[in-house]
């Protein structure tokens, strides 16, 4: 018998007073709100920030347990070990299912605390109601971590000496932020799902709610935003195949709420401005919190392959669909009840205008988001249904997300052009004119100058073969155009009216307009990254064995293999070879490709620790295969990526934007009270010069010059090399490397083909390959034995596109298609209300005009002070 | 002791809490030296100070009562307020600014201009009325919702010294997002009619002269009206922006006065006519425009049938769902809306308390009066027997 662990017993202690007390806020808050109490209610606020301080100190027990190395709680041993370094220790917290859970519950409690403190006075009606939502949904996980996945249980027998450790792949700079992130993005969602949800049980359903509501979605679009480029990050960096997004399910779970958070940011601005589409922008919020959810579910249920998936658990999956199957039905069923009063009340004036633009704008999100849905899914559900299990991989979702991302990139250019309401064609020829021009001439330039941007891929079908990259750069160069007229024309007019200088009037237009120019920054870092990602159609790889002093050649690059070196530390056993890159004979640097194989993970194959020599053309990325001790040999794989950089460039950029559009004002009132000039004046000189150098700055800072080289060196002691009869060969014909690239290895560590997957089972499976070719099998042949090896076709990287496969595309093109039939039917609708309201506005002796507000005595002098705090605002 | 001295010294007991816990774990953990465990195990004594603290509180508030307690969250309650009508005046400014760089850019209409610069114009003067008055904020929400538990028949909750609430008196000030329509119409049925009747013209052109600031416009039209005015503290936050065609309704109603083209309403009270119970919402309105119209202009009843907007709208709140686009014919519109008008004026004691609600005429000078004053304005004769 174990000792008492007191540590655990006041962790647990302090989970289930949480419950207790997250309960209670919730059932005080709506009973306040039925009896019209203010007591309860303000004790329910209280109680609402004691769960968070109850949460912050099971957090603390937890990190305690961690540091201090106590492996008696189950999950300090299933997740650290003594030799981790501390930072990796602290990220432990939420590298398991448990601690995971728990700290969604944290961040989850921080949020609600955050978000009542700063509108208990605001929305009074609406904040009991936001308080039982939110503490509805904290009580369903902590009753998780309290119940089910207890993150402080104990060993009952005798606890063990030593920790397993975090997964080595978790161990990494990229990964100790990236779950965060996308956590934070996933959790934020749940507050303007909580403001949503308390404006349709109170009927109070006018503008204010999303007033409070749109920094939080903001927030949660931008941290999904950081999550996904951080996710992106680790799979470059670590996982080491040589891209950044595989449409791996987990990751896609994060991208469907990113799709509906996106849309509401850009419907909301309807409803601002012109009272529409409140039903949408209401389902848009409970969406994006479903999603989040049903990202959770996917994540923490197993139901689907993920390389960092939780692994398989059908009772926390059940509990799951229980959860996200009453959310779902009490949150849209409320919104069936108030649609009364969700009514619309603008009208469509034309389809050309900005409004009908955001609707097409929230159309393709919306369908992106179903595709992505479906097509994660679609091997569950074929399994669920056929009983076969099938892969839908990379090739499948490129080939119909890609008409997706290029329409959303054209809107991205074609949104500001159009004015509100309705547009003349005057006024389209002139808005379109420059951008258009730009367009083309970039598509020309791009076509003569990188011969290789021409190179065609699938769309939609294999047989319509498009070059999409060449597209990409042109749609590219239209929105960079439309951008910069947006500023340029919104800095002379601000110079006309301030009498300042171009810049800084340019500064101060971004810093008085923030919303809107912070916007623009965010989509000139889309554009960056689309960039980026039309780069990837013309990627250039080779895989080769070299023995010491031989030479591969890929592009511009010669690399020679100088030899390699086996070091380690109390944690790991690194192998590490050293190649001398030259370009063009000359030498420009060294690069070190390793593998890691960490202690007390012997059963796992070796970390793969790529490096990379960055540059904003291309990256040559170099991945160590395996290396054979005996002999010295080393199987390494060389990438060409061209133009990745301006993927994190893009983020960069994003980062900017948002920062711009969610400083608060005084960030500004402070930035325009410069010396000369008094307080509330146009930026002077001074400010702008300070601005300009920060962006620059910012920048600078961000640029990836160096080359980037995880591994390590200097370490001393030897190593066995351990690839055995793994070794790796790489391909010798187009076959062998198709073939590689069209079968899934089956090891379990996801989705990856063998022309990826690093594992031992990989590297059977492709020297099997290889024999089977050298006996004179067909392709077909090839395929047919791993179609027997394995169930159903899960061995294809891409279901065979026949019978009941087919689904996979239909469903959601049919989905989309009834959408935008949809889509045109309401904005059909609108137009009619239009033309009728019109058409009664014409009736004589009825109002056409806006009038006047009426105003007591005072009101003149209120106004006459309004006009001096605008004039100093100029 | 203010709540500011007790609230420093509580975080001041903290950090010596805490910082006391981590020089006794520096010492026992590491020996004197600082480690992980001994931070985060003093960060753990920390937050239990913050816990004990916030679940003490969450006791109190359940039972605390008292003038001193209410005065003290008054007043925390004003500061909040404050900090919040200054985001919300700043964040106005920053539309109106942002919508005049559009206009510049040619991007939006001068008409949609006008408009809705006006309607920005109009909440952040109502904001700027809220930030220059003294009294507690919270004081005039909690009547508020006094005045609607009262409505709704639920006990009463009056503070120490609070009169009881008559839901129908301006003073009252009730929430523009009521549900309840007792409370809601009152006093924004007077604020309309007054603001309506405020409005003259010439003012009406000036405001919105095509190719002209609308600034200008904006300091013209704004000048002597005695008219009533919205009361102070009238919530601001809560108060939508879009004018609507329930606006165009009470526009259309002050149509009474021949010679005066239909100013457009305060477009804040859209929110509350579009609020939980749209019928009862909009009966109230309505009712209580037609009680302010007898005393005010002495109609022979209300015209309905020369505006189909004034249709359009009662019958969209009165019909709710059951009202689509064709309300647009006149015909049909008014099959919708006066029947169940009719029903609502004929109903209880909801209208008898609007009516009560609207400006008081003198008997001896005709001046018009807010409905809770004692002694006319203009010739200081009483004006309740």
């Amino acid at each position: 018998m174990a000792p008492t662990n007191w540590v655990a017993l006041f962790g647990s202690f302090v989970l289930l007073l949480t419950l207790l007390c997250t309960t209670y806020a919730g059932g005080a808050a709506v009973a306040g709100a039925r009896v019209g109490s203010q007591r309860l209610v303000h004790s329910a606020i209280y109680a609402c920030y004691a769960c968070c301080a109850l949460l912050t100190l099971a957090s603390t027990m937890i990190f305690f347990a961690i540091l201090s190395n106590d492996f008696s709680i189950k999950y300090v041993h299933h997740n650290a070990d003594a030799s981790m370094p501390w930072i990796y220790k602290l990220t432990s917290y939420w590298g398991g299912l448990d601690g995971s859970m728990m700290f969604w519950a944290w961040l989850q409690s921080i949020f609600a605390a955050v978000a009542v403190y700063r509108n208990r006075e605001r929305h009074r009606e609406l904040m009991p109601w936001v308080i039982a939502i939110l503490m509805g949904i904290l009580a369903f996980f902590v009753s998780l971590v309290v119940f089910y996945k207890r993150p402080f249980d104990t060993f009952l027998t005798e606890a063990p000496l030593l920790g397993k450790g975090l997964n080595p792949l978790l161990q990494d700079p990229y990964m100790a932020t990236h779950p965060p992130s996308l956590y934070t993005g996933y959790v934020s969602a749940s507050v303007p799902f909580a403001f949503g949800m308390a404006a349709l049980i109170t009927g109070n359903l006018d503008d204010s709610w999303l007033q409070s509501v749109r920094r939080w979605m903001l927030l949660c679009w931008y941290f999904l935003s950081q999550g996904l480029i951080l996710g992106s990050l680790w799979a470059y960096h670590v996982l080491g195949w040589g891209g950044y997004w595989g449409w791996d399910p987990v990751e896609n779970a994060g991208l469907l709420p990113w799709f509906t958070a996106t849309a509401f940011l850009h419907s909301i601005m309807i409803q601002e401005r012109r009272g529409m589409m409140k039903v949408w922008n209401v389902t848009l919020v409970i969406l994006t919190f479903l999603l989040t959810m049903i990202g959770t579910f996917l994540t923490r249920s197993g139901i689907v392959q993920s390389v960092h998936a939780f692994g398989n658990d059908p009772e926390l999956a059940a509990r799951f669909l229980g959860f996200i199957g009453f959310m779902t039905v009490f949150s849209l069923g409320y919104v069936v009840y108030r649609l009364p009063l969700l009514r619309s009340r603008g009208e469509l004036d034309s389809w050309v205008s900005r409004e009908f633009a955001f609707l097409v704008n929230n159309w393709v999100l919306l369908g992106g988001a179903f595709f992505v849905l479906v097509a994660t899914l679609f091997p569950t559900l074929s399994e669920a249904i056929t009983q076969n299990r099938i892969t839908v991989g990379p090739p499948f979702f490129n080939k119909w997300m890609a008409p997706v991302g290029l329409l959303m990139l054209l809107l991205t250019g074609v949104g500001p052009l159009i004015a509100w309401r309705k547009a003349s064609l005057q006024m389209l020829h002139k808005q379109f004119r420059i951008p258009v021009l730009s367009g083309l001439l970039t598509t020309v330039l791009v076509g003569v100058l990188i011969p290789a941007s021409r190179a065609t891929t699938a769309f939609m079908h294999d047989k319509i073969q498009i070059p999409s990259s060449l597209i990409c750069f042109g749609i590219g160069g239209f929105v960079m155009a439309t951008i910069a007229q947006e500023f340029i024309v919104g800095a002379r007019a601000r110079k006309a009216s301030t009498k300042s200088d171009f810049l800084t009037a340019l500064v101060g237009l971004v810093a008085r307009n923030k919303r809107r120019y912070g916007g623009y920054l965010v989509h000139i870092g889309i554009v960056l990254m689309f960039i980026g990602f039309a780069g990837q159609t013309y990627q250039k790889e080779t895989d080769v064995t070299l023995d010491k002093g031989q030479v591969a050649s890929l592009g511009q690059y010669q690399l020679t293999y100088e030899g390699f070196r086996n070091t380690s530390d109390p944690q790991k056993e690194v192998t590490e070879v050293r190649l001398t890159v030259r370009q063009g004979g000359k030498r420009v640097g060294e690069l070190h490709p390793a593998k890691w194989a960490y202690r007390g993970h012997e059963d796992e194959p070796p970390r793969t620790v790529v490096t990379i020599r960055e540059s904003l053309r291309e990256d040559l990325y170099v991945i160590l295969n395996g290396i054979d001790g005996d002999s010295g040999l080393a199987s390494i794989k060389v990438i060409i990526n061209p133009l990745v950089n301006w993927v994190w460039f893009g983020f960069v950029l994003l980062i900017m934007g948002t920062a711009i559009a969610f400083l608060p004002e005084r960030a500004y009132a402070l930035a325009s009270k410069p010396g000369a000039g008094g307080p509330g004046t146009s930026p002077g000189p001074a400010t702008t010069a300070v601005l300009v150098l920060l962006v620059a700055g910012g920048l600078a800072l961000s640029t990836p010059a160096h080359a980037l080289t995880l591994a390590t060196g200097g370490e001393a002691a030897a190593h066995q090399a351990t690839e055995g009869n793994n070794f790796p060969t790489p391909p010798r014909s187009d076959l062998e490397r198709d073939l590689r690239k069209t079968i899934v290895c089956m090891c379990g560590c996801g989705r990856q083909t063998l022309a990826e997957c690093t594992c031992g089972n990989a590297a059977k499976e492709r020297n099997f390959i290889g024999k089977m070719i050298d006996e004179g099998k067909t392709r077909q042949e090839i395929i047919n034995y791993f179609l027997k090896k394995y169930p159903g076709e899960s061995a294809l990287v891409v279901p065979i596109d026949a019978g009941f496969n087919r689904l996979a595309w239909i469903l959601p093109l049919f989905m989309i298609g009834i959408a935008g039939g949809g889509l045109v039917l309401a904005a059909r609708r609108w137009g009619s209300n239009d033309k009728a309201t019109k058409a009664a506005a014409k009736k004589p002796g009825q109002p056409s005009a806006p009038g006047s507000p009426a105003g007591g005595k005072s009101d003149a002098e209120y106004l006459n002070r309004l006009d001096d705090d605008l004039d100093d605002l100029s | 002791m203010t709540s500011a001295n007790s609230r420093l010294l509580l975080l001041g007991g903290l950090v010596l809490l805490a910082g006391g816990s981590l020089i006794m774990f520096t010492i026992t953990i590491g020996a004197g030296r600082l480690t992980g465990p001994g931070l985060f195990l003093a960060g753990s004594v920390g937050t239990l100070g913050v816990v004990a603290y916030l679940l003490v509180r969450t006791a109190q508030a359940l039972v605390e009562t008292g003038v001193a307690a209410q005065a003290r969250e008054e007043k925390a309650a004003t500061g909040r307020r404050r900090k919040e009508l200054e985001r919300e005046y700043n964040s106005l400014k920053r539309a109106i600014k942002e919508l005049e760089l559009d206009y510049s850019m040619g991007k939006i209409s001068e008409q949609d201009y006008t408009e809705i610069r006006t309607r920005y114009r109009e909440r952040a003067v109502r904001v700027l009325r809220q930030l220059d008055q003294g009294e507690s904020y919270r004081a005039q929400i909690e009547r508020d919702l006094q005045a609607r538990r009262q409505a709704k028949g639920l006990p009463k909750k009056a503070p120490d010294g609070q009169p009881a609430a008559a839901p129908a008196t301006r003073t009252q000030a009730p929430s523009a997002t009521s549900a309840e329509p007792t409370a809601v119409t009152a006093v924004p049925a007077g604020a309309l009619a007054a603001d309506l009747s405020a409005a003259t013209p010439k003012k009406n052109g000036a405001a919105t002269k095509p190719g002209q600031p609308a600034a200008t416009g904006q300091k013209d039209r704004v000048s002597d009206s005695d008219s009533l005015t919205l009361p102070h503290g009238y919530e601001p936050s809560i108060i939508s922006e879009e004018p609507t065609k329930a606006a165009d309704a009470f526009a259309a109603l002050s149509l009474n006065r021949p010679s005066a083209p239909a100013p457009a309403l305060q477009p804040g009270y859209e929110a509350s006519i579009i609020s939980e119970e749209p019928t009862k919402a909009a009966t109230g309105f309505v009712a209580a425009k037609a009680g302010k119209a007898k005393v005010e202009i002495q109609p022979d009843g209300l015209n309905f049938s020369d505006s189909a907007t004034v249709m359009r709208a009662v019958a969209k709140l009165t019909g709710g769902n059951t009202v689509s686009s064709d309300l647009t014919q006149n015909e049909q519109t008014q099959q919708t809306a006066v029947p169940a008008l009719g029903a609502q004026q004929s109903g209880p004691s909801v209208v008898q308390g609007l009516r009560q609600s609207g400006p008081v005429t003198c008997a001896g000078c005709a001046a018009m009066n807010d409905a809770d004053a004692n002694f006319c304005k203009k010739c200081g004769a009483r004006l309740h027997s």
